[in-house]
């Protein structure tokens, strides 16, 4: 059965734009485990979403989501410090394949054009985006709660836009 | 197991926000991002808790949290997997983080309501290193400082008296430190406030304006023995209007030299005021500005600490030295430079003995000890035609009524020779020797007790 679309035009605005992306997990022993996101990707039906990963930085994490099957996404918006938190399970992890790749060179370049009116260097921007297409792998999720995570009294309050079936 | 985090104080700036990870005891993970995270020492770092949130939830269960700072420069990022130990609601290290969020409120425009409930403490067990490829111009290690900081110290060390001890640091730390805007103050122990003995960098240098304990960023810093830092503009910890406001509010105005304005940067978006120690004592606070966000760092905040901490023992020791020191023995003195032949105008020295205030004509001079002082050496000219005084004299001096804390009359002489300077008064306080000066006086002067 096709899982219900939870997310909104507009938390899909927000995610796949020049958002930092990090990513949790924890294993059975409830030690979380963190990465970071270089890229993300909805499905057309809104049922999935893919992130992008570095391997080399994410061992722990991807251990974690195959043994534990949680995830935890949060994306914040530089320029507003505006944030969202998606958690979800039923995670697959593959190869980014071409159209993975090219969403995360799209994602870099926007992150880097976001962060430089902010004051960040050229060089800096670049080498926090900096990730190659053979480290790359990618994470599918089914999104269960959106969340409100912008710092604030509202930081975790659930999003409408959440299943309810 | 515990690890060194001190190379990675930069990346806690607040420069790159920091997400932490938690996990609920059901097995969910939880990521947010945080205010603030401060370095407490090489195994410890502070979070803020504001808000009773999923992450607060989950740690008071399960302690456990992965937090990721960033190098600013490099675009590094550093994993530290931390235990939470306890929350602080009181004390330096909550003060510290109660000011710089309040910088980063304004900063971020949640003033009122971002709000410090307490400063959770970590112990960091270990780091995760993911260094970046990028190929970037070298950095200077951190060891760098040590020279400049050499140097400073060396210069404070050559100060031959208070007034210059003042000069030097205010000197070292525009030429060494590029730091355009500074000022030092003095504690009052008795009046539990602090008054401005120097500053640079301001159109009306301020001196003898006054601020009270636990009030500003200044006052703060000087009430928990701590340094406090800001890295952006906030109204909160203005030292100025705020601060009198706040003063006003608790019904402390009468007791505070409110006729001085205090010195100070209308558009100021960096602040840090480092506590002048001598041991456990507190001699006063150094305070510096900027007009730039995110201008001082944990470095500099080191290097200020280490030189205010050399000039509160140099400033102490030359206290008890001058206290000590027989007036015959206080070396070699300048003889007095001739009187200039006076002016035409009588200027009437009015003083009010309520609060020892003084005033030149209609012209506010000063107040407290200092105005007491300034009656007295007035006094001495007109009745005896003396010019010559040194500080231990007026030590001794009965009527006076001094302080005890004998670097209150040293601090608050250099205190009333700037003012006079600062005013270009028609008496001024020349050096002629160590401890010893000269009253140059270019009016006729006529005293008047006002009551």
């Amino acid at each position: 059965m096709q899982a219900p679309a939870i997310i909104s035009d507009a938390t899909l605005a927000f995610i796949e734009r020049e958002v930092a992306i990090d990513v949790a997990s924890c294993g059975l022993d409830l030690l979380p485990s963190t990465a970071r996101g270089y890229g993300c990707q909805v499905a057309a039906d809104r049922s999935r979403i893919t992130l992008f990963l570095k391997r080399s930085e994410a061992g722990q994490l991807l251990h974690d989501v195959l043994v534990h099957d949680r995830i935890a996404a949060v994306f914040c918006l530089p320029a507003t410090e505006s944030a969202l938190q998606i958690k979800g399970r039923a995670v697959s992890l593959s190869l980014a394949d071409v159209a993975g790749l090219a969403v995360v060179a799209q994602h870099a370049r926007q992150f880097v054009a976001g962060v430089l009116p902010l004051g960040h260097e050229r060089t800096f921007a670049e080498a926090y985006m900096q990730i190659a297409p053979a480290d790359t792998v990618a994470l599918s999720f089914s999104p269960e709660v959106v969340f409100e995570q912008t710092p604030g009294p509202g930081a975790g309050r659930p999003l409408q836009d959440q299943v309810t079936a | 197991m515990s690890v060194d985090i001190t190379g990675l104080r930069h990346c806690m700036e607040g420069a790159i926000p920091s997400p932490i990870a938690t996990c609920a005891l059901d097995g969910t993970p939880n990521i947010a991002y945080l205010s603030q995270v401060q370095y407490v020492d090489a195994c410890h770092i502070a979070l803020t808790f504001q808000f009773f949130n999923k992450t607060r939830q989950n740690i008071l269960q399960h302690p456990h949290a992965v937090v990721k700072v960033v190098d600013p420069h490099s675009g590094s990022s550093y994993r530290l997997h931390a235990r939470y130990l306890r929350t602080e609601t009181s004390g330096p290290l909550f003060e510290k983080m109660k000011a710089k969020l309040a910088g980063i409120a304004s900063h971020t425009g949640m003033v009122g309501i971002f709000k410090l409930q307490g400063a959770d403490v970590y112990e960091v067990n270990k780091v995760e290193a993911f260094v970046s490829a990028a190929q970037l111009p070298p950095q200077p290690s951190p060891a760098a400082c040590l020279p400049t900081l050499r140097d400073a110290s060396n210069r404070l060390n050559g100060s031959g008296d208070l007034d210059d001890l003042f000069d030097t640091l205010l000197t070292v730390l525009r030429e060494l430190y590029a730091i355009d805007h500074a000022m030092v103050l003095k504690l009052d122990e008795a009046r539990e406030c602090l008054f401005t003995v120097a500053s640079a960098g301001y159109a009306q240098a301020g001196i003898g304006s006054e601020i009270p304990l636990g009030h500003g960023v200044i006052g703060v810093a000087a009430r928990e023995r701590t340094p406090i830092r800001i890295s952006h503009m906030t109204s909160e910890y203005m030292y100025g209007k705020a601060v009198r406001a706040s003063a006003a509010a608790q019904g402390l105005q009468q007791q505070l030299e409110t006729a001085i304005p205090l010195p100070g940067l209308e558009q100021c978006r960096s602040q840090l005021a480092v506590p002048i120690l001598a041991g456990s004592e507190l001699y006063g606070v150094l305070y510096v500005e900027s007009p730039q966000d995110l201008r001082f760092g944990y470095d500099d905040e080191d290097a200020l600490q280490t030189l205010a901490n050399q000039f509160g023992w140099m400033a102490r020791g030359m206290a008890c030295q001058a206290a000590v020191e027989p007036a015959a023995a206080a070396g070699h003195s300048l003889p007095a430079p001739p009187l200039p032949e006076l002016g035409d105008s009588l200027v009437q020295v009015r003083y009010f003995a309520a609060d020892h205030s003084v005033f030149l004509n209609d012209d506010y001079l000063i107040k407290g000890v200092a105005g007491a002082i300034f009656w007295k050496l007035v006094h001495c000219y007109c009745a005896e035609q003396r010019r010559q005084f040194s500080n231990r004299e007026l030590r001794l001096m009965p009527d006076l009524g001094l302080p005890e804390i004998s670097d209150n009359l040293e601090a608050r002489l250099v205190l009333l020779q700037r003012r006079l300077q600062e005013r270009q008064a028609c008496v001024q306080m020349l050096k002629t020797g160590r401890g010893r000066f000269v009253l140059q006086v270019s009016q006729p002067l006529l005293p008047v007790a006002e009551g």
